[in-house]
């Protein structure tokens, strides 16, 4: 099987080579036997990754301990459902994850293309197989990124030395392929992007025929960034869901450029401006993506989950390198056929407010960048190796983000081209009163942290704002239609999906901006040793220390200690956190338990405890408003769901502008 | 419309401006020098500094439950040269005493004149999987 795996990434480097140079060669010799000769190649090089995908799961399912990356991540004991997941629980695995979702994306892209397009498809496919030529490459070449590289010949293991058991959670089994199905999403509008500025054609439709595939990158990067955070708050026992991790801030950039890069194509697609922008913002994103690929396997910053130092950097850097050359070289020899048509009418206007909003985003990816490359930078300039912790991220980010949340409020108010200031004030008037109630009540309910009220106060006016939009509709339709209001609202988010999904987002946005504030501001702890019967108290809860138990498996130790969780007295709940200790891996796990309600989260970790005393060192944190994350979260996804479902009129627009594009030779 | 243009422009430099002095000030404010164990006992008592070395197998101490534990990390480029580190808070899983595979470690906090760093912060990192893996099958 090893040998069916390895042949069919020979297979893929051959295929991704061919890819690259074949649509070339059809437009070369305006040869359509050519053009689908390097469509073929496209399935082709679907078929062998997806060949390579399927010996690698077999290998692991059927525990072929002589394939090494079997070996290293699985083992007898290993369930069947993480057995999937250790699939890319190392480099090699997740490299042929990233060049297999590639492969059938780009197969996606040409058959949705089959009949639009056709002259900017042949470069589409040789920009994507060029991507997938260097993850194939670096699979064949480099033996650390060879998923069948074999244990040493005549040696066969009897067992695996196991997953990492901090991996096995199902937040793990999600985490890396919901990202990177978002990280390979950006290469399609990258590709668009490309192909657009080689053939001059540079009207929106770009934009247009890819913005699904952008959507469907931002919702998967979402879902891959906050579960990610969801895993780290329950697995890493640290009590927190961010940490401004080099890793965790390469997969939030790109996030944060796509999002803007998701609100400037508007501008475009409305005004004709920003082209240069909306090129440069999915250039950025797209390297972005890149280099977070390469973050985790470069060990360049030091890191909780990199995968260790290794020659792939290089790899990586030139890739990239070649990327940012390629792409920027393109997008200054087009620079005179990208101007706009229009300006900018009004300071006070929409398309002003998306401006600000775009560079208040970059701004953040541009801060979070700068603390990464920061020791780096320092060390190659001054010589000296420093860093920055997340106090710097907080210092930064936090106050942009709020600006960033009173444009969120404000850009629905404010009209397109020029909006009058008598219009804006009335716009502002119910969701400033709501606002205002909400600030006064704070402070009169004695909240004294400044950030924590700038940031709920913002919360209640960007939710009112965004439900008095959704209102204002409904009724309008009620009106006009004689539906009763419940029906209205929903076919109006019907009929207008990308609208209104867009502002379910920006309620979700809130809805986690809300958790993160009462998480940040108002979190307590308290470590001390207790044994049975002493409490420890924190915020008006009581976690005391009920019974002690231990008892060993065959593959771990178990301590754990059950303790009863109440508020003023009243009796809530229990909570077992435990410790662990894996004998074959020499590895402790703390295991933390919490009690959860949508106040906050009862947050118990036990970081030591002593078997013969039954004395243990507890941590207890109460970390307000948590859930809130997550179900911010659901609802960013259920927006984007919203936003990115086929619409039968917005497919007949698309259609109909791409026939008068035609016409016009914008494309 | 040039002043139009204009305004457009200074409105946004004052944005980057802004964004570009707040991450200035924060990065003055924030920034912690990073040594490795040589340079750290060359350059002595130093207050918010972090440490990068390896465990010295051995040398870990774990007293009462709760109490700080007491470790050495040495420089892997001078392999002589060790720090004594006093560590309080939660000890990471992966920070294991394992002498087939040093694990590395990051520690943040003072290093006092009593020649002890007491750190409130930890990092520990085995060197990756694949790494050991590779090196055991060398060694075979």
């Amino acid at each position: 099987m090893n040998q069916i795996g390895y042949s069919a990434l020979l297979l893929a480097v051959l295929t991704s080579a061919f890819g690259l140079v074949a649509p070339l060669i059809a437009v070369r010799t305006k040869s359509r036997g050519w053009m689908k000769t390097a469509e073929r190649s496209v399935y082709g090089l679907c078929a062998v990754s997806l060949v390579a995908s399927a010996a690698l799961l077999y290998a692991l399912v059927t525990r072929d301990y002589t394939n090494e990356y079997v070996y290293n991540y699985t083992s007898n004991e290993l369930s069947w459902f993480y057995t999937f997941s250790a699939f890319w629980a190392g480099n090699s695995g997740s490299l042929l994850l990233w060049l297999v979702i590639l492969a059938v994306f780009t197969a996606v892209v040409v058959w949705q293309n089959r009949a639009k397009n056709r002259e900017i498809l042949p470069y589409v496919i040789s920009i994507l197989m060029s991507i997938a030529l260097f993850f194939s490459l670096m699979m064949v070449t480099s033996r650390g990124s060879n998923p069948f590289a074999m244990v040493p010949a005549g040696v066969f293991p009897a067992n695996g030395s196991g997953l990492n058991p901090m991996l096995e959670n199902p937040g793990m089994v999600v985490h890396p392929i919901t990202l990177f199905l978002g990280y390979v999403g950006f290469a399609i509008p990258y590709a668009f992007a490309m192909a657009a500025l080689i053939t001059r054609r540079l009207g929106d439709f770009w934009i247009r025929s890819t913005r699904r595939w952008t959507v469907f990158a931002w919702i998967f990067l979402t879902i891959g960034n906050i579960v990610g955070a969801w895993w780290a708050y329950v697995t890493l026992g640290w009590g927190g869901y961010w940490a401004w991790d080099p890793v965790e801030n390469a997969s939030f950039m790109p996030w944060v450029t796509g999002t803007a890069f998701l609100h400037s194509v508007m501008i475009q697609e409305k005004k004709d401006m920003l082209k240069v922008w909306n090129i440069v913002l999915i250039v950025a994103t797209f390297s972005l993506t890149i280099f977070g690929t390469f973050l985790v396997r470069s060990g360049v910053v030091s890191s909780v989950h990199s995968f260790g130092q290794s020659s792939l950097g290089f790899f990586f850097l030139g890739f990239l390198g070649l990327i940012l050359v390629f792409s920027l070289n393109l997008l200054f020899s087009r620079l005179d056929m990208l101007k706009s048509r229009n300006e900018l009418d009004s300071f006070v206007s929409r398309e002003s407010s998306f401006l600000l909003n775009n560079l208040l985003l970059v701004g953040i990816a541009m801060t979070v960048l700068w603390g990464v490359l920061f020791p780096i930078i320092s060390e190659a300039v001054t010589g000296n190796k420093v860093t920055v912790g997340p106090p710097f991220f907080d210092q930064v980010i936090a106050p942009i983000g709020l600006v960033l949340m009173f444009v969120t409020g404000i850009c629905p108010l404010i009209a397109w081209r020029r909006a009058t200031l008598a219009n804006l004030r009335k716009n502002v008037t119910y969701p400033g009163l709501v606002a205002i109630v909400v600030l006064v009540a704070l402070i009169v309910t004695g909240m004294r942290h400044t950030y924590a009220i700038i940031s709920f106060t913002l919360c209640a006016f960007v939710v009112t704002t965004v439900l008095m939009e959704f209102a204002r509709g409904a009724w309008v339709r009620r009106e006009m239609s004689g539906e009763n209001l419940a029906k209205a609202l929903l076919s109006l988010t019907w009929r207008n999906k990308r609208r209104y999904g867009g502002y379910i987002v920006h309620i979700g946005v809130i809805l986690f901006l809300f958790g993160v504030t009462g998480s940040y501001a108002f979190k307590q702890q308290e470590s001390r040793t207790i044994t049975k019967g002493e409490s420890i108290s924190v915020g008006g809860y009581e976690v005391t220390y009920d019974s002690f138990d231990s008892y060993d498996t065959t593959e771990k130790r178990v301590g754990t200690v059950t303790f009863t969780v109440s508020e003023n007295g009243r009796f809530l709940g229990t909570v077992a956190p435990r410790k662990e200790y894996y004998f074959a891996k020499d590895q402790p796990w703390t295991r933390i338990d919490r009690h959860v309600t949508l106040e906050r989260d009862v947050y118990v970790s036990l970081l030591d405890y002593s078997a013969e005393t039954g004395e243990a060192n507890v941590e207890v944190r109460i970390n307000p408003l948590v859930s809130w994350l997550w179900i911010g979260g659901i609802v960013m996804v259920i927006g984007g769901i919203v936003a990115i479902w086929p619409d039968k009129r917005d497919a007949q627009r698309l259609a109909a502008r791409y026939e008068r594009q035609v016409r016009l030779h914008e494309i | 419309m040039e002043s139009k243009k204009l305004k457009f422009l200074v409105g946004g430099v004052v944005i980057i401006g802004a964004i570009a002095t707040l991450a200035f000030f924060a990065v003055r404010e924030n920034m912690v020098y990073y040594y490795t164990v040589t340079e750290m006992l060359d350059k002595g008592q130093s207050a918010n500094v972090r440490v990068a070395g390896d465990l010295v197998s051995g040398t870990l101490v774990k007293g009462r439950v709760g109490e700080p534990i007491e470790f050495e990390i040495y420089d892997k480029e001078a392999t002589e040269n060790t720090l004594f580190i006093e560590y309080t808070g939660a000890v990471p899983d992966t920070f294991v005493d394992d002498p087939n595979q040093p694990v590395e470690v990051v520690v943040e906090g003072d290093y006092l004149s009593d020649g002890t760093f007491a750190a409130d912060f930890l990092m520990a990192k085995c060197p990756s999987k694949y790494e050991s893996a590779e090196s055991a099958a060398a060694g075979k």
